[in-house]
């Protein structure tokens, strides 16, 4: 039973301190952020440095603080909002970061190539790639591409919103 | 005012204004009813919708979505002991067990005729208390404005995480990512990084989006593909539902209104008014036995307080344009958006469109409550959809949204941006509510202050009223400092 907890306990830490490192690393570009606003703020003419000035000092003061806090262990264990369950092994933990990159990365992918091909091209490709990865045929994965092309241009006439053509456009421009 | 009332029915009865009401009853439903997926994500989808609105239309869509996310999210809660919302979780420890005994269609019934009545008696609550509000409006300042404004601010932060610190952080993120662009009191631009996309400042939608709907989607993946394998047994009982609320009217007359006088606080979101109410139905009590066992009233008393919640979180954010939560905030910038001035004078000049939000409460949660009665078979079905298959789709319905701001591939990057923020806060336990509210209130917040220094200088610190808001403030984020430091030392001293 001890040996049950202890491992409960342990795996707890574990599941803390990796949020506990992502937080300090978080908070510490905060800090220098903040750092570089607040320099920024003073060249403002007075009537628009006072505001951006005090909110800038407020911000060092709280990142100061919960630096403090974290170190000092007073930061929560886990977060509610997280939704993580306690008895995530370490692989458990250390899985979810990598699927939690991972995906990031895929967003950042389809951002960067809307920018580079234009967002039709980008969500036939995305829409397509993220259904074949979960395992669906080509066909099958065709359709949810065409469906999502259907709403994209929907969308678009809908809004009247001229969607961004992509960088690769401009090769073709006159 | 009376007239305002029925001119506003009349207003929001009409075919266009009606089907915008309904489409956000039915884009409620449906958000509500996917596990993880809350009123944030919801308000931040429609709202790029609401550029160019008529008014009376984009408040009806977003109030209609906002009001019966509590009632659709109640599905995964019963069926499959998941929660829909962060507002339907306590109703799963006596919901949850009705399904499994085979009554999942009593505590349906139960839930949605009191999600209806919570719904109602909220609508009701905020219309009485408008008539009282108008002279308590007028008799403030602009240095009462400026403290109520922080103690809104304050309060967000201290009560809407476990960390009152980290909650403070992430206010004044907001606060300070609202000062970007140009400054609203001079003709100065502020932090612009010498692009000419920031001069306006940062866009609200990609900030919105960003923080709350990409960081949930990629949990939700990661999660794995299919958000449950369980099956969605509704089980038998509807008329007994009806009966069980018959039998305990007063019960949810009484959690309807603390959820409504507790939806006023600002900060204090649906988890906690659901599990605040189903620890009060526990302790009055006189049988205590089958609670957590299946116990009706242990989902007529959170059914009934997390749909009233949002008639009292409008108070504040109508009378003093200070959103109690993230969802509110949302409502307050889609007001901006569509030209209408939130704040004090909202009551005053836009007496008809208070009572549009009045009225769309209602007839929301009325529609809501409909629609998931008939449909309820088809809806429960939808709660078992992979996540991975409609993910792309509301991932594109963003990306659309969050260009229509500027139609600047700028509006595209910030999304991203905000939306690994939102996923760096979200795993470290930063509440990102007061981020949104605080970006909301930086400008008011800033002009408040402009005003207040150059007209009053340093005098407007000894008036009463600021006084007595200032001592309020004051004690409220010291007590949360104190208790928050005091209960980490007692978990530590327990470990």
């Amino acid at each position: 039973m001890s040996a049950k907890l202890s491992m409960k306990a342990k795996v707890k830490n574990e599941v803390a301190s990796w949020d506990k490192r992502l937080l300090l690393f978080f908070v510490a570009a905060l800090f220098v952020l903040f750092l570089v606003l607040n320099r920024e703020a003073n060249t403002f003419l007075p009537d628009a440095r006072l505001y951006p000035y005090v909110m800038t000092i407020m911000g060092i003061f709280l990142v100061a603080l919960s630096v403090v806090r974290i170190i000092l262990g007073r930061e929560p264990k886990l977060d509610a909002q997280s939704g993580k369950d306690q008895e995530e092994t370490e692989e458990q933990t250390r899985n979810a970061y990598r699927k939690i990159v991972a995906y990031m990365a895929v967003f950042c992918c389809f951002y960067f190539s809307i920018w580079v091909v234009g967002f039709r091209i980008s969500a036939v490709v995305f829409v397509f790639s993220f259904i074949r990865y979960f395992g669906h045929s080509y066909l099958r994965s065709t359709i949810y591409a065409l469906m999502g092309l259907v709403m994209v241009e929907a969308l678009s006439r809908l809004l009247s919103l001229e969607l961004p053509p992509g960088f690769w456009h401009l090769l073709f421009a006159d | 005012m009376f007239d305002s009332a029925i001119q506003a029915l009349q207003i929001l009865t009409q075919p266009d204004h009606f089907l915008f009401l309904f489409l956000g009853v039915v884009v409620g439903l449906f958000i509500g009813i996917l596990p993880g997926l809350g009123g944030m994500v919801g308000m931040a989808l429609l709202m790029p919708l609401t550029y160019g609105m008529d008014p009376v239309s984009g408040v009806a869509m977003l109030i209609g979505l906002g009001s019966v996310i509590t009632t659709s999210d109640t599905f995964p809660s019963v069926l499959m002991g998941i929660p829909g919302s962060s507002g339907s979780q306590a109703t799963i420890m006596d919901g949850y067990p009705l399904a499994q005994k085979g009554e999942g269609a009593r505590a349906l019934s139960a839930a949605f005729i009191c999600s209806l009545v919570g719904g109602i008696i909220g609508a009701l609550m905020l219309s009485a208390i408008l008539p009282f509000a108008v002279p308590i409006v007028l008799a403030l300042g602009t240095p009462e404005l400026l403290m109520i404004s922080l103690l809104g601010l304050g309060m967000v932060a201290v009560l809407s995480g476990r960390n009152p610190v980290l909650g403070l952080l992430a206010t004044t993120m907001g606060l300070i990512l609202g000062s970007f662009g140009t400054a609203p009191t001079s003709a100065v631009y502020r932090f612009t990084l010498d692009t000419d996309y920031l001069l306006d400042g940062v866009k609200l939608t990609s900030l919105a989006i960003g923080l709350f709907a990409i960081p949930e989607f990629i949990a939700l993946l990661s999660k794995g593909g299919a958000i449950t394998d369980k099956k969605t047994d509704l089980g038998a009982g509807w008329m007994q539902g009806l009966r069980d609320v018959m039998k305990n009217k007063l019960l949810v007359v009484r959690h309807a209104l603390i959820g409504a006088g507790i939806g006023f606080i600002p900060g204090l979101g649906n988890a906690i008014i659901d599990w605040i109410n189903y620890g009060v139905v526990i302790r009055f009590a006189k049988d205590k036995s089958q609670f957590g066992k299946g116990d009706i009233r242990g989902v007529i008393a959170p059914e009934s307080a997390n749909n009233a919640k949002e008639g009292g979180a409008l108070i504040p954010t109508i009378l003093f344009g200070i959103p109690g939560s993230g969802s509110m905030a949302l409502l307050l910038a889609a007001l901006v958006i569509m030209g209408v001035e939130p704040g004090p004078d909202l009551i005053l000049t836009e007496a008809e469109l208070v009572f549009v939000i009045v009225w769309s409460i209602a007839i929301a949660n009325v529609l809501g409550a409909a629609i998931a009665f008939i449909l309820s078979g088809p809806i429960s079905k939808l709660a078992v959809i992979p996540f991975y298959k409609i993910m792309p789709f509301i991932l594109l319905l963003i990306s659309v949204g969050a260009y229509q701001a500027t139609s600047h591939i700028g509006d595209l990057f910030s999304l991203l941006v905000f939306g690994v923020l939102g996923c760096i806060m979200r795993q470290t336990g930063i509440p990102r509510a007061p981020m949104l509210i605080g970006f909301v209130l930086s400008t008011p917040v800033e002009r408040y202050l402009w005003q207040v220094t150059s007209r009053y200088e340093m005098e407007w610190l000894t008036r009463p009223g600021v006084l007595i808001i200032g001592a309020l403030m004051v004690f409220i984020i010291g007590f949360s400092l104190f208790s928050s430091g005091r209960k980490t030392k007692s978990v530590g001293e327990q470990e």
